[in-house]
């Protein structure tokens, strides 16, 4: 066999903090062969991206970088900055996470493309010549040609109009900014990609489009990728081989089918069970409980054994072996023998193995008081709805300036076009839809944070309107989460005030409400000792207990979930629909879920609604919907969601300019 | 078009503002414009006789808000009065002291540039070494210099000790010299700090690591990528600064004993003349507003996200 073309052996990556330094990356050792994609896989902080900035020699002044990186024969450790640069600029390209965070804002797509060519063609020899050269238009070719070859570099991403090269980034969408990205790696024929979770950041139809176009490329250039992602489903079945990082060190690599048909190691196990695919709607997913270890601390002994369920003594103390599998791959785990052999169905475990035995099923909703309103599960759909929009549309004008209204040419555009629904007590309605498709106007209005145009949106039978004219017990009726747990809660607020934030609104005693956040914090799987901490101290799992617990804080009847899942790793994903779950049947409430995640809806939803352009376009029973959709764009949207379907061409390829 | 519109009306509403506040601290203010004046003009306590003669004809024993009103009527008309001393027409007056203030404000606003940005992207690319700590040391000094003070020690060393450039007045180039750099280096500091932290956060935004993984040498990452991000806030920051630089023009200004707005206003003050007074405080208060407004639109083409039409994007 001859030398991969990347190789990297025990890489270490350490963050000079003012105290301890943070092990990021420990030991991790993989390498890729030519035209070959790897994946590297791991929850969040795993240190897949801090590894994937270390190889591409991108790591900041704070890291301190140990192990080698050899790219096609050549160490780039030891290269200088100036060769390092040249190796970026030809051979090796990398692309990140959020594809809009990563163009320039100030700068046009063409200005992003032309300088990627252009170091392709003449790298920058760092000289202040080279710099200013950038605004002299100093290129070294004609105007003309530099533009049809970056025309041509769209095209290969699969955007045909020259309209995009004058775009700004922000007037793009994710799914065009990522293919811009990628257009701007392709620039050097590089003959390895660096992909640091491309498609995290996008909806379910554009992650799929993505991924293709990335196959594509791969195949047609030969290009070698590293495909970092935490979704070892949705990653595992487009690469080569695998490998499982868990706290900076790999847990186990080799050829990605046999490791997702039978994962050894406990972690991919795990990884793997929390994947929504074959599971029954409603039933809870497996877990991996617990976080990860803290990075500061020296760690003797397997640094999986705090959440790992097979862990023995040993495991805590030594170093666990590396073992071969019999496939080429290894696997690091010293209990592998007591590990039964099980069976493993369609890429996903059979039993449990690696998820701890799950929590008490249904939170103790009695020490609450509650005073929710008696099951309602009998009740007809139609007669007692919680919820009801009634030809609900809201407009927004596109130029609302005075100037236009008096010449007559006020323009329109509808968020939600006469969308009516209807939502039983207890029952769950999910919405789902590509980005764009009206889906968060709706829970504006239904929250009130939005007047609607025209109709009517009716809560437990009373005609609502904005926020403003609700009264206290209507507005307690609803509670709401947000998108991204982060950044809904106040960086100076500690848990204990957000939380008592709605209670403190509708009046509550101080005493009743300590002991209300207390319950509260239990029933969403914390404790008194989250109360006192501020949200950048919490994972975006906990953060997102904590919006979690904000919104039922006053037992609404109803509650609106708004891409509750969106931001999160497989595992913490699974054990959020857990939550809700188990938060349903404790409080009776009815949830308004909205997701572009078909796999979440069908999972936690009694019934769904299909959005598209402002309307509904189909909606029914979850069940009867996911397997035998009405039209053919809920049949896009089920082929992009991961483990419903076959992958079928995508509404991606149909409707490029709606990514 | 709409969003000019729109803007020329609040800023007619801030002039409208400006000058209704100023008319009524004049008035607030104790001294009789009458006896000054006439005072000085006669060089004797003036009589009685001539004191009313005065009111009567320059209508101050009209109640404030009347006097107010003819005075706002005469601008609209295009007319901002005469001074209280002899012949002077204001506006005439003012537009024979602006060009002094332009070319000060001018001058120092380009030191301040000229300063601030390569200070601030220096101490910022070389964040936390002695070449940062000497720049945030000199920018720590410039802040809390008041300038009147740094004025005096520039008389001192570069007028009277070295005796290369003039002690006072205005005319040439080298008139110009320590009064700009006066106003200027204060300027600079405050720049130079804004400069330095807005290039700092956009240093670790991912586009610029972005470009670093296009192969980019460091200088262009800075200036083609962070640079031209990090800059949007100091534009606006100088727009604002102008009102720093009016203010300190009359400080300057009367330190270096330059014919300007500023020395033309502070004698008014003193001499009580209220047309001048009014004048000067118009013609500075729509300065200002109008520098703002231009700055906006330079945001606009400086910052592609930034939309003017208002309303949702």
């Amino acid at each position: 066999m001859t030398d991969p073309l990347l190789s990297v052996d025990d890489l270490a990556v350490r963050f000079e903090t003012g105290t301890e330094p943070v092990r990021a990356v420990d030991g991790l050792s993989l390498s890729v062969e030519a035209g070959e994609t790897v994946g590297l896989i791991g929850e969040s902080g795993c240190g897949k991206s801090a590894a994937v900035r270390a190889i591409a020699g991108l790591h900041g002044d704070t890291a301190r970088v140990d192990g080698a990186v050899t790219f096609d024969g050549i160490d780039l450790r030891s290269l200088s900055d100036e060769r390092l640069r040249r190796i970026r600029a030809t051979r090796l390209s990398t692309i990140f996470q959020d594809p809009a965070a990563t163009l320039t804002p100030t700068r046009s797509v063409r200005f992003h493309l032309e300088e990627a060519l252009r170091l392709a063609d003449r790298p920058d020899d760092g000289s202040l010549r080279a710099a200013l050269g950038l605004s002299r238009r100093d290129w070294g070719e004609p105007s003309r040609t530099r533009r049809e070859r970056a025309l041509a570099l769209l095209e290969q991403v699969g955007l045909d109009d020259p309209d995009y090269l004058d775009r700004y980034p922000h007037e793009l969408s994710g799914g065009e900014a990522q293919r811009v990205s990628i257009a701007t790696a392709l620039a050097s024929d590089p003959d390895l990609l660096l992909a640091d979770e491309p498609t995290t950041a996008l909806d379910a139809t554009t992650r799929e489009a993505i991924l293709d176009l990335l196959d594509d490329l791969v195949a047609e250039r030969d290009l070698a990728t590293v495909l970092v992602s935490h979704d070892l489903g949705l990653v595992g079945e487009r690469c080569d081989r695998v490998v499982v990082a868990y706290a900076g060190e790999v847990m186990e690599a080799g050829p990605a089918d046999r490791v997702l048909e039978s994962p050894r190691h406990p972690y991919t196990r795990a990884l793997l069970a929390c994947r929504l695919e074959g599971t029954t709607p409603g039933d809870r997913l497996p877990t991996v409980d617990g976080t990860l270890p803290d990075p500061t601390a020296e760690t003797t002994g397997c640094p999986f054994a705090a959440r790992c369920v097979h862990a023995t003594e040993s495991c805590r103390t030594t170093a666990p072996p590396t073992v071969d599998r019999e496939d080429g791959g290894r696997v690091r785990c010293g209990e592998l023998e007591s590990i039964a052999a099980v069976s493993v169905d369609g890429g996903r475990v059979a039993d449990d193995i690696g998820s701890r035995p799950s929590p008490p099923g249904s939170p103790n909703v009695d020490t609450l008081g509650s005073n929710a309103p008696a099951s309602a599960a009998s009740t007809d759909p139609v007669d007692d709805p919680i919820l009801e929009l009634r030809d609900v549309s809201k407009r927004y004008p596109i130029d609302d300036s005075w100037l236009a209204r008096l010449r007559g040419r006020d323009r329109y555009t509808n968020a939600v076009d006469d969308v009516s629904l209807a939502v039983d007590r207890g029952e769950t309605l999910g919405i789902v839809g590509e980005s764009g498709a009206g889906k968060s106007t709706v829970i504006d209005l239904v929250t009130g944070l939005e007047s609607a145009t025209t109709g009517e949106v009716v809560v437990d039978g009373e005609t609502l309107g904005t926020v403003d004219d609700r009264s206290r017990d209507q507005l307690a009726a609803i509670g709401r989460l947000f998108q991204h747990p982060q950044s809904s809660l106040d960086p100076r607020q500690r848990v204990r005030t957000a939380i008592d934030e709605p209670l403190l609104e509708a009046g509550w005693e101080r005493d009743r409400r300590r002991e209300r956040i207390s319950a509260l914090l239990s029933l969403v799987g914390l404790d008194d000792r989250h109360a006192d901490r501020r949200p950048h101290q919490l994972s975006g799992g906990q953060c997102q207990r904590i919006a979690l617990a904000r919104a039922i804080a006053l037992e609404p009847a109803l509650v609106v979930l708004d891409e509750p899942t969106a931001a999160l790793d497989v595992s913490v994903r699974a054990q959020v629909c857990n939550l809700l779950l188990d938060l349903q049947a404790g409080l009776d409430c009815a949830f308004v879920l909205v997701s572009h995640d078909l796999g979440v809806v069908r999972h936690l939803a009694d019934r769904i609604a299909v959005m598209r352009d402002g309307q509904v376009v189909e909606s029914g029973a979850a069940e009867r919907l996911c397997t035998d959709p009405a039209t053919a764009y809920t049949e896009t949207l089920l082929s992009a969601a991961t483990g419903i379907g076959e992958t079928e061409p995508t509404a991606d390829h149909q409707r490029p300019s709606q990514l | 078009m709409s969003y000019l519109l729109r803007r020329l009306a609040s800023s007619t509403v801030v002039l409208f503002g400006v000058t209704v506040l100023t008319f009524g601290l004049v008035h607030l203010t104790p001294g009789d414009p009458a006896r000054t004046v006439l005072a000085e003009r006669q060089g004797r306590q003036p009589s009685e006789a001539d004191v009313r003669e005065f009111r009567a004809e320059q209508g101050l024993n009209d109640p404030v808000p009347i006097q107010y009103g003819n005075w706002l009527g005469d601008v609209l008309r295009g007319d901002l009065g005469r001074s209280y001393y002899g012949d002077g027409d204001v506006l005439e007056l003012l537009l024979a002291y602006l060009p002094n203030t332009i070319e000060l404000a001018g001058a120092s606003i380009l030191i301040a540039v000229a300063i601030a940005i390569p200070a601030g992207v220096v101490s910022a690319v070389y964040r936390g070494t002695w070449i940062d700590y000497v720049s945030q040391g000199t920018s720590l000094i410039g802040v809390s210099m008041p300038n009147f003070w740094l004025g005096y020690l520039l008389i001192i060393g570069g007028a009277l000790r070295l005796g290369v450039f003039p002690v006072y007045g205005a005319g040439t180039l080298a008139h110009l010299v320590l009064p700009a750099i006066t106003l200027g280096t204060g300027m600079a500091a405050v720049l130079t700090r804004l400069v330095r932290s807005s290039l700092l956060e956009t240093l670790e935004e991912p586009y610029v690591d972005a470009a670093r993984a296009r192969g980019l040498a460091e200088r262009g990452v800075v200036t083609a990528h962070a640079l031209r991000t990090a800059l949007l806030p100091v534009v606006t920051m100088i727009g604002l600064q102008l009102g720093y630089v009016l203010g300190g023009a009359v400080v300057v200004e009367v330190v270096f004993q330059r014919p300007g707005l500023g020395t033309l206003l502070v004698d008014a003050v003193f001499a009580r003349d209220f047309p001048v007074i009014q004048g000067v405080t118009l013609l500075v208060g729509a300065t200002f507003v109008l520098v703002n407004l231009l700055t906006d639109l330079a945001y606009h083409r400086l910052d592609p996200r930034v939309s003017l039409g208002g309303g949702r994007a």
